[in-house]
């Protein structure tokens, strides 16, 4: 156990906020928003377990991750507007 | 500890503590509104911390330059994805984003017609 892997584990219980909200909210927009900040905690998680493990090279997935959470952002964003 | 190591620490506990409490702060906000302002200091500071201490500890320069790409990219991603859901909330709300094409909400009498002179 290193300091990043303590790092990852004190920073998941930031997800429970996030699905409290996303499933129990009614509100689509709060839980787009949930979603988003569901997906902040994710990178984040994703960047300490690479470093705790000293697999650098996996360090592509947190950042392939925050470029499709940026398409599925605006995605999402456009449909809730009107149509959903 | 080495000096490096207690740099590091100290990011890490401000990049974890900064996203719990954030997150916490969605529960405890009452409108979505409200709620995107608490998505922000993460995804701005906190990849900023978590970028900086990948960089002071220093085991790969790729994890590095990646790390630091991340915090750009969630930087300028998170400021463009909250303004357009911001939007699409108050469309819902108001049914248009341009003043002209809202409607009046529920609670409120709608606005008087000036009488032409």
């Amino acid at each position: 156990m290193n300091l990043w892997s303590w790092a990852a584990i004190f920073l998941a219980p930031a997800l429970l906020p996030c699905a409290y909200v996303a499933l129990r909210y009614p509100g689509p927009i709060d839980r787009l928003v949930a979603l988003q900040m569901a997906t902040v905690v994710l990178v984040f998680e994703l960047v300490l377990l690479t470093q705790a493990q000293a697999r650098f090279p996996f360090h592509d997935l947190p950042l392939t991750l925050v470029l499709l959470s940026f398409g599925s952002g605006l995605t999402f964003a456009h449909f809730l507007a009107r149509s959903l | 500890m080495t000096v490096r190591e207690g740099i590091v620490a100290g990011l890490l506990a401000l990049t974890v503590g900064l996203t719990l409490v954030c997150s916490l702060g969605l529960v405890v906000m009452r409108t979505p509104y409200e709620r995107l302002h608490f998505v922000t200091p993460p995804a701005s500071l906190g990849a900023l911390w978590l970028a900086l201490a990948i960089v002071v500890d220093g085991r790969s320069a790729g994890a590095s330059a990646k790390a630091l790409v991340m915090a750009v990219l969630m930087l300028v991603s998170n400021g463009v994805v909250s303004h357009v859901t911001a939007r699409a909330a108050r469309i819902r709300e108001l049914g248009g984003w341009v003043l002209g094409d809202t409607l009046p909400r529920e609670h409120e009498a709608p606005p008087e017609r000036e009488e032409p002179s």
